[in-house]
């Protein structure tokens, strides 16, 4: 069985952009717990890092989509295929999180296991808070992580 | 619109930091119009600063980008310590110029092999060029990562690093972290130098418009973070003197000021501007290596911006690894003096050419005004002059492989929308 180290937690977002900073927050609340979980701000190539020598990462990211806010999809094997349609909020300029994905396939540097869990925002705007619907729902989210890392570590 | 009009636009350009379009009319062979916008929001930085402590300023302006932090620290820095009087020592200037360089590699070696070598193997992104060349993209990808840690190792994170302040640093790295790093310098030139090798064998639009080539100079070394500033055309002025040679100015067509000369030209910052002005100061093999490449002092094409780039990755990893290699940590990491009223002026080569800084300061050291003229605003206008000489020394081509050029041409210069964008007033002229 695989140890907690082998396996991550990554929020990737922009804490100070509303609804964009949930991966942030996500990873914050699992690392008080103790968990493996780190913040990253989206360069793709960095998360080709983060996920070397990983059996297992959940990546957690905002979209922006028609979907109601706080709405979940979970992109797990061989769906992960389809992020590149998938609106993910990103620069155009760094590697977001569908092409790091399509990249990592490429070089044969995605972990293990990839799960891409998105959440549907609303506001993308300036400021640190993120919307009701998608507090909930990351809070939701947390604890259903923390569920399934400390199930697989021990 | 008559049969001979043609009109190339993109209106979302890609491969670049920020949101901008382009758009050329020609008549037959000529170009009527040639417009490089940038529709990117204001972001009114220098408006932000007033009235803050000058302390604010380097951490506030590294903000304006994420690809390039320490440009706008080092000349914000430099600009404080001029107003106030305060002189930097060797040591904390080595280590200065250090986290520059590890910028500099980060920064050059995402834009060329993610995203400018695949304009000239006609492919559509990285994605693609991975595909086709594995080796070229990892490689790329691990120097890179070399540029990232060598900017955690000395600023505390490789973005927006948080370890830099007015006068120098927070607290000065221990060597021994530092020289963990020389194995994977030494490996990353020799991948650095292969890369080199590939990309000379592109194929480089042959174009040589007349240009004019801004660049910090030095009298020993090539410059990041020190040196005055000089143009292709023989002048050489003091930091200080760039408002009496360079000015910026409103276009209707676009969210950024555009900078020229003061006699109204337009002029190129950047690698190839560097290359040209300071050649001499790269090592004699590094030359060579240019010269391999086909790249030579003098060199005008904008195409070949891409080895001149490549060339500086390398420069910067070996200059790196001597930094380390002579690294005594400075005691104290920062120096401080008494506050006092005046202006200073700030100027180092962020990765995409000459970023310039001015802070008039109040006796208690409040900002007063400020002024950044970064680099991409000032390539604009040269910019605009590449595409007309792009389109009409290929007019006979199709719209496709014309726009697709014409795409090149404006990735030449890495632009960064982002950062252009910062200017405090937006006069908008509605004709």
């Amino acid at each position: 069985m695989s140890s907690a180290s082998e396996r991550l937690v990554i929020g990737v977002g922009h804490p100070e952009r509303q609804d964009d900073g949930v991966g942030p927050y996500v990873a914050e609340r699992l690392s008080r717990l103790g968990l493996p979980a780190v913040a990253h701000e989206g360069d793709g190539t960095g998360l080709l890092d983060l996920w070397a020598e990983r059996r297992c990462c959940y990546l957690v990211d905002a979209m922006a989509g028609a979907a109601p806010a706080g709405s979940l999809v979970v992109f797990g094997g061989s769906q992960v295929g389809k992020l590149a349609a998938v609106p993910f909020v990103r620069s155009t300029h760094q590697l977001g999180v569908p092409e790091a994905v399509t990249l990592g396939r490429t070089l044969g540097r995605l972990p293990g296991h990839l799960v891409v869990i998105g959440i549907t925002g609303c506001r993308f705007g300036f400021g640190a808070a993120l919307s009701p619907a998608v507090r909930r729902s990351a809070d939701g989210l947390v604890a259903r992580l923390a569920r399934a890392l400390r199930r697989t570590s021990r | 619109m008559t049969a001979s009009t043609r009109t190339l636009q993109v209106d979302a350009l890609a491969r670049v930091e920020g949101e901008g379009r382009f758009q050329v009319r020609l008549e037959g062979a000529r170009v009527v119009q040639a417009e490089f916008s940038i529709f990117e929001p204001p972001r009114y930085f220098e408006a932000l600063l007033e009235g803050r402590s000058f302390r604010d300023a380097p951490d506030i302006t590294s903000r304006i980008c994420g690809i390039c932090p320490i440009a706008y620290i080092m000349s914000a820095s430099q600009a404080m310590e001029a107003a106030l009087g305060w002189q930097i020592p060797e040591p904390i200037a080595s280590l200065r110029r250090l986290i520059y360089c590890g910028e500099w590699i980060q920064s050059h070696v995402l834009h060329t092999h993610m995203l400018h070598a695949p304009d000239f193997l006609g492919l559509p992104d990285s994605l693609a060029l991975a595909q086709q060349d594995r080796r070229l993209v990892e490689n790329g990808l691990a120097v890179k990562k070399l540029g990232n840690r060598l900017m955690e190792v000395i600023g505390g994170r490789s973005v927006h690093p948080v370890n830099t302040r007015v006068g120098g640093f927070y607290r000065a790295p221990e060597a021994a972290s530092l020289h963990a790093l020389l194995p994977e310098l030494e490996r990353c030139e020799a991948l650095s130098l292969a890369a080199l090798e590939t990309f000379a064998s592109f194929d480089f639009p042959d174009l040589e418009p007349d240009t004019l080539f801004v660049a910090l100079r030095h009298p020993s070394v090539y410059p990041l973070a020190e040196g005055r500033i000089a143009t292709s055309e023989g002048l050489e002025i003091e930091v200080a003197e760039f408002p009496a040679a360079f000015i910026e100015r409103q276009v209707a067509h676009s969210n950024a000021l555009q900078g020229q000369t003061r006699d109204g030209a337009a002029y190129l910052v950047g690698p190839l501007a560097r290359f040209n002005l300071n050649a001499e100061r790269l090592p004699p093999d590094l030359l060579e290596h240019a010269e391999r490449a086909g790249l030579r002092p003098g060199c005008r094409n904008p195409f070949k911006s891409l080895l001149a780039r490549q060339l500086e990755t390398i420069y910067a990893l070996r200059e790196a690894a001597r930094l380390i290699r002579d690294y005594v940590p400075p005691e104290p990491s920062f120096v401080e003096g008494p506050l006092r009223a005046g202006t200073g002026h700030g100027a180092t080569e962020a990765p995409r050419g000459l970023c310039y800084h001015r802070y008039a300061l109040a006796e208690d050291g409040s900002i007063l005004a400020a002024t950044i003229v970064p680099p991409t605003s000032q390539n604009q206008r040269q910019i605009e002059l590449d595409l007309i000489a792009t389109v009409e020394r290929f007019h006979d081509r199709d719209d496709t492989a014309l726009q697709w050029l014409c795409e090149q041409a404006i990735r030449n210069y890495d632009p960064c929308i982002s950062c252009a964008t910062h200017f405090l007033k937006l006069d908008v002229e509605r004709v």
